[in-house]
């Protein structure tokens, strides 16, 4: 992976480089032009001055005399020819526009050479002279690159109106070595740096992210040392950095919730194999006991009653635990009606009587007077009441007292409440009385599979309702189911 | 031999009993703590077969109590969680007996316990 950053790196030094370039190439030939404009026009002026007041049939004679006199101060130094105040304007201008090392010539109106500055050799003249045949018309200058004779170079020509009404050229041609000179040293500074930028980027970068990546690494540190067996392992916050604090709790979080999941699944598939293997334990004894020896049919009837008893006892445990998971997980097995709750609420009474009857318990009612509709599925709705019902009888003793009361809480939520007068549940028991396979640990207390409630619960939920319990002040324990109203 | 059963299970418990009658022991039964300390006080009891999902006291301390009222009682516990489960709970009994096992099981692993020459030195039951 390091390797692919540091080439992308490499990628986009090169491509600034590239552009740096050319933008300093084009810079330099810009003012290569521009210094090329104000020698033309130096020249210009300098030959003006000398042909002011010429005749027309003179003029090119004059040109060449005036262009001769330029342009041969080419090789001329000061001190040979300080003679008058024009040569010494002259040599001023030659060297302030350093114009001893260009090619310069003069040319008449059909570009036929007047004057040549002697340092052209023939074939240069010749290179130069094709530059001005393709002069376009109607244009007043004209710029190229001129390549050949070894030399390569950016030439101007100028075309210079007369007052006559006629006009003449002026061409300069300038050695582009300075910009290739430039462009040459360029490229190879970026040639040494990009290796020497490259190599340091990628150490100052590995040395950076490892620093960054401490704590990510201690993060994959401590996730390889957690399995399904040890889930206790925690990254510790105080070695991390402020930015990677959130990281690492986060982190800690989910294993904190994984954690609490596994235990949350040992426990329920402990919680399962209880209550399997305790009637499974009793067939297998019951008939291990019956077959020992010769007995009587009675007694082999009372085996295979018990027998019997103990698989109903472990299909409805099946049963139940099915039903809860299809409840939690696949709510939409539900099917929804719209049912009147003062009708359902006389049948559950009228049948919580029926229940009550063997243990002698009186079954107090508190019907509803206005009308309300509700969105449920009745099956499963008159499960949790006899569920909550079933509970409420179990735990009040005989002779003991039910009541159902419903309330219309708001316009869109009614309640039912059960309420016994049984031994009330145990304040820390309030909690967990809901989870799946709870018993009480109460002496006496009836023994159900310890699914009914969280069954009831799920019910409730999967109506968008709820359950609230608690342990009235007087003696027993009041169920609340809230429902949404229609 | 007297066999203390404790065990809320009401199945359970009537199955043992009249399966370790028939063996020839003599067979008392607590549905929780409280009545099997009672019987233990009164009755003479050389095993108990404890299940360890008692309602009102966790059969670890039963076992501690047990040994406070004779310390020559041995206690099997009695369950159906499988042993690794039950490692902890179980460090400080003469033997475990996983209900699912089998009646055979249940005998043999008696005669053993009684077998046994005495119980476990008195500092690491209390």
């Amino acid at each position: 992976m390091g390797v692919v950053y540091v080439l992308i790196l490499g990628g986009i030094l090169i491509l600034y480089s590239s552009l740096l370039g050319f933008s300093l190439h084009q810079i330099l030939y810009r003012d290569l032009d521009s210094r090329l404009r104000t020698k033309t026009q130096e020249i210009k002026d300098l030959l003006n001055a000398f042909i002011k007041n010429t005749s027309y049939s003179q003029i090119h004679s004059r040109l060449e005399a005036a262009g001769n006199q330029i342009i041969l101060h080419q090789n001329l130094s000061y001190a040979a020819s300080l003679q008058d105040t024009l040569q010494m304007k002259i040599l001023n201008v030659l060297d302030q526009y350093e114009l001893r090392r260009d090619y310069v010539i003069l040319m008449d109106r059909r570009k036929e050479p007047i004057t040549i500055s002697n340092n052209i050799a023939p074939g240069l003249l010749s290179l130069l002279t094709a530059q001005a045949k393709n002069f376009p018309p109607g244009t007043k200058e004209s710029l190229k690159d001129l390549n050949g004779e070894g030399k390569s170079l950016r030439a101007i020509i100028k075309q210079v109106p007369l007052r006559s009404g006629d006009h003449y050229f002026i061409q300069i041609a300038t050695p582009l070595s300075y910009i290739q000179k430039t462009n040459r040293k360029l490229f190879s500074i970026i040639l040494v740096l990009t290796p020497i930028v490259l190599i340091l980027a990628s150490s100052v970068g590995q040395w950076l992210a490892a620093g960054i990546l401490k704590p990510v690494m201690a993060v994959a540190k401590t996730a390889e040392k957690i399995t399904h067996e040890d889930l206790s392992a925690r990254v510790r916050i105080q070695d991390v950095d402020l930015e990677m604090q959130s990281l690492v709790h986060a982190f800690n979080n989910m294993i904190e919730r994984l954690e609490q999941a596994f235990k949350h699944i040992s426990e329920f598939s402990s919680h399962v194999a209880h209550e399997l293997k305790t009637p499974l334990a009793v067939i297998r004894g019951e008939s291990e006991i019956a077959l020992r020896k010769e007995r009587r049919p009675a007694e082999y009837q009372e085996a295979l009653e018990a027998n019997l008893r103990e698989t109903r006892r472990m299909i409805r445990v099946i049963e139940d635990m099915l039903l809860l998971a299809r409840l939690d997980y696949d709510p939409r097995c539900l099917e929804f009606k719209t049912i009147d709750f003062s009708e359902f609420f006389e049948e559950i009474c009228k049948q919580s009587k029926i229940l009550a009857e063997g243990k002698e318990i009186q079954v107090d009612v508190q019907p509803l007077k206005e009308p309300v509709q509700l969105s449920a599925d009745p099956l499963h709705l008159r499960r949790l009441f006899f569920n909550l019902i079933d509970n409420a009888i179990k735990f009040t003793p005989t002779g003991g007292r039910v009541r159902l009361l419903s309330e219309l809480i708001s316009s869109q939520q009614v309640s039912l409440s059960i309420a016994d007068n049984g031994p009330g549940i145990t304040p820390v028991d309030v909690p967990k009385i809901f989870d799946p396979f709870f018993h009480q640990d109460k002496p006496g207390a009836p023994s159900g599979n310890g699914l009914g409630l969280s069954i009831a619960l799920s019910i409730a939920k999967a109506h968008g309702g709820d359950i609230q319990v608690k342990n009235l002040p007087e003696k027993g324990t009041a169920f609340t189911v809230t429902l949404p109203a229609v | 031999m007297k066999i203390l059963l404790v065990d809320d299970d009401r199945n359970i418990q009537k199955m043992y009993s009249g399966f370790l009658k028939d063996e020839g022991f003599e067979v008392y039964q607590a549905l929780n703590a409280e009545a099997s300390i009672q019987i233990l006080r009164r009755k003479p009891v050389d095993l108990v077969l404890l299940d360890i999902k008692m309602p009102d006291v966790d059969g670890f301390f039963m076992r501690k109590i047990i040994h406070s009222i004779n310390p020559k009682i041995k206690v099997i516990v009695a369950s159906v969680y499988p042993v690794v489960e039950q490692k902890k709970r179980i460090a400080h009994a003469d033997d475990y007996f996983d209900k699912s096992q089998g009646t055979e099981l249940l005998l043999k692993t008696i005669a053993m316990t009684l077998q046994k020459s005495s119980s476990l030195p008195r500092e690491r039951v209390l």
